[in-house]
Parts: structure tokens; C-alpha cells; sequence
């Protein structure tokens, strides 16, 4: 039941446009989960669907804060993994409540919360190529049929 | 007098009881998930028309959850700076235990487990379990199972009833702990339930590892 496939981008306002197609199209309760090491476009992609979902606050990467939230056509929940010690921390802290089922969630470093990641996502992992450019290959997989529809709309039209 | 408070849920519950756990006022309502906003005021409402003063409660009875996570927080908050205010014992209850004794013909009760899972607590069954909203209908059937409004209709169950009556079950329960343990539960170690499995589908690429 898997949708998958995958993006290259040159610059990081294309990355930027990958995240502003999701955050046009996102659906209430979607959950996008970026992976990918430091300065791979993460952030980038989340200010990109928070400009798709109309949200005109400042989008920081929220390491510190571990969840912003923004408003915007939908409330856009930006959550940030890579400060938790351990997945379960997600859960005591509440990155995952049940208001996220009536906004967007976009969850940086979505790999370390392991199999605490709610299992119906659109999931991307952006990785830079070797070359030591700005160029991104961007591998995505879409997990339920409502998140299949996210990806087919904003990641596989021209 | 018991003041029970129960907000696993967006349809939260408040009850005054007798010592003996038996319910003269309650308020149960679906309301917008700002328990924050709405729990005091109630409260303070319910008791006035009942013609009874906060600083008559003996103790403070609160379910516990599993569920919502703002709302558990927010009636963990509200009854435990009560107790300590009032220097009463407080009492925590299972909330899904609670919503089943409220609705004896229940045969499960259904909370929210964040925004795509649910807790599901058979009758009979000693824990909850997660589910998703995919497994739900095929574990519930076609029997009545007590369910918050918002999350009968984001899930598509039907034959749900709220759990107004919470409140009135959580005193009730907690009255039969206080007759057994009179101080109740440990006002600094009492803290929402969180129940949460692992889900089982790993992420396709792990490129940060835990260390």
C-alpha cells in the first residue's frame, strides 16, 4: 500500500517548492516526516509548506523549542526530533497530540523517533549528492491512501 | 464531598459526591478541546447551583487517561493544585475503566490516541490497547461503545455514546479506593497515563542513529 518515488533538486528554493506543493495540497492530519543529515534542505522544506498552507509567521527550525505551531490554512505543527535523547520522549512531550488530526504536522529528523512516528505519513529523505553541490536527491514513500493522494498530487504532476 | 474531574476526552465531565462516592451534581458536554477554559468555570458553576463551597471537598478525584494529552494535563493540573491548595488526598482512575462504568451497557470504550490511533479498552480487559482506525470497526463490531463525540465522527464509528457520565463513575471509583487508602495517591507521583506501543513501521532510511 505503499506509494514511493523520487525528486532531484538543484537549489534549495527548489526544495523550498517541493514543501509549498505539500503544504498546498496537505489534507487536515497529514503528517510529512523529513529526513536527512544536517543542512540537507529539512528546514527549507518545512518554510515551503508553510508558505503553501499560508502561514505568514517567521518558520525557524524549532531545535530548541521542539514544536512550533503556526497558523495558517491549516494549523501547520512544526516539530523538531533531533534534540530528543529518546523516541519516547516524543510522546511525553507531547510532539504527537490529537489536535494534529485537524492541522499539518511536518516533523524534522522524523528518523529518531523510530516506530513512534504515527504510521500514516508522507515520509521524504532528502540527501545530498557527492558532488558537493546545493543538489538534492529527494526519496519519498507515502504511507495510507490519503497520504498516497498528497504525494500524487504534489510530488508526481509536472 | 468528592469533586471528580474527567478530561481524557473533548467531551470532559466534572461530579460532586457524597464521601461515599454518590453523585448530587454533574455536568458532562462536548466541548472545543480548550479544557483550559472550561473545566474552572464549570466547576465553579456546578457547585454554586449544587449550594456547595470548593473548601468542603475531602478529596479530588481525576481520570488519569489514556487520552487526549492537553486535556489530561490540564484536569491532572487543576485537581492535584486543588488537592494541595485544599490539603486533601487525590485520587487517580483509569479514565477508560471509568467511561465503562459509567455506560454498564458499553461493551468497549474507544479514546483518541493522538491523530490517527485510538485506545481501545474491551470490558473485561485489564489495559488498553492502541489501534488504528483501520482495526477499530473489526474489533468493535456493532455494539455500543462509549466514545467522545469528535472521535466517533473523525473515525466513522457508529452506536457511540460520550462519556458525559465520567465523572460521575471516577467518584465513584475513587471512593472505593479512599475506603481502602484513605490518603489516596501521592500528590508529587500522580501523572497522566500516556499509553503508547510501538508501531511497528520503521522509517525506510535511517541516516542519524541513536548514538
Amino acid at each position: 500500500m505503499d506509494g514511493q518515488g523520487s525528486l532531484s533538486t538543484a537549489a534549495p528554493q527548489e526544495t523550498r517548492a517541493i514543501g509549498h506543493a505539500l503544504g498546498s495540497h496537505a489534507h487536515a492530519g497529514a503528517l510529512v516526516a523529513l529526513i536527512g543529515p544536517l543542512g540537507a534542505g529539512k528546514t527549507e522544506l518545512a518554510k515551503g509548506v508553510a508558505e503553501g498552507l499560508g502561514v505568514t509567521s517567521v518558520v525557524n527550525s524549532p531545535t530548541f523549542v521542539l514544536m512550533n505551531e503556526h497558523v495558517g490554512r491549516l494549523r501547520l505543527y512544526h516539530i523538531d526530533a533531533y534534540r530528543l535523547d529518546d523516541p519516547e520522549e516524543a510522546l511525553a512531550a507531547g510532539l504527537f497530540d490529537d489536535r494534529q488530526a485537524a492541522g499539518v504536522a511536518v516533523v524534522e529528523w522524523a528518523d529518531r523517533l523510530a516506530d513512534r512516528l504515527p504510521a500514516e505519513r508522507l515520509e521524504l529523505t532528502l540527501a545530498p549528492e557527492p558532488d558537493g553541490t546545493d543538489h538534492r536527491r529527494i526519496s519519498w514513500r507515502a504511507i495510507g491512501a490519503a497520504h498516497r493522494r498528497l504525494a500524487a498530487e504534489a510530488l508526481t504532476k509536472p | 464531598m468528592i469533586i471528580a474531574i474527567e478530561s481524557a476526552s473533548s467531551d470532559p465531565s466534572l461530579a460532586l459526591a457524597s464521601t461515599e462516592g454518590v453523585a448530587f451534581a454533574t455536568d458532562g458536554w462536548t466541548g472545543e478541546g480548550r479544557q483550559a477554559s472550561e473545566l474552572l468555570p464549570r466547576l465553579l458553576v456546578l457547585l454554586a447551583r449544587a449550594g456547595h463551597d470548593l473548601r468542603e471537598a475531602t478529596s479530588l478525584a481525576v481520570g488519569v487517561g489514556p487520552g487526549s494529552f492537553t486535556g489530561l494535563r490540564v484536569s491532572m493540573s487543576l485537581a492535584k493544585g486543588m488537592a494541595l491548595a485544599l490539603r486533601v488526598p487525590v485520587v487517580g482512575i483509569p479514565s477508560l475503566e471509568a467511561w465503562l462504568e459509567a455506560e454498564p451497557r458499553a461493551t468497549a470504550a474507544v479514546a483518541r490516541a493522538g491523530a490517527q490511533d485510538a485506545y481501545l479498552l474491551a470490558r473485561g480487559a485489564t489495559e488498553p490497547q492502541i489501534v488504528s482506525a483501520s482495526e477499530l470497526p473489526g474489533l468493535i463490531g456493532g455494539s455500543l461503545i462509549a466514545a467522545p463525540s469528535e472521535l466517533a465522527r473523525a473515525f466513522g464509528m457508529s452506536g457511540t455514546v460520550p462519556p458525559y457520565e465520567a465523572a460521575t463513575a471516577v467518584a465513584r471509583l475513587a471512593a472505593a479506593r479512599l475506603s481502602l487508602a484513605p490518603g489516596g495517591d501521592d500528590l508529587a507521583l500522580l501523572e497522566p497515563w500516556y499509553l503508547r506501543a510501538p508501531r511497528g513501521v520503521p522509517s525506510q532510511e535511517a541516516v542519524s542513529r541513536w548514538p
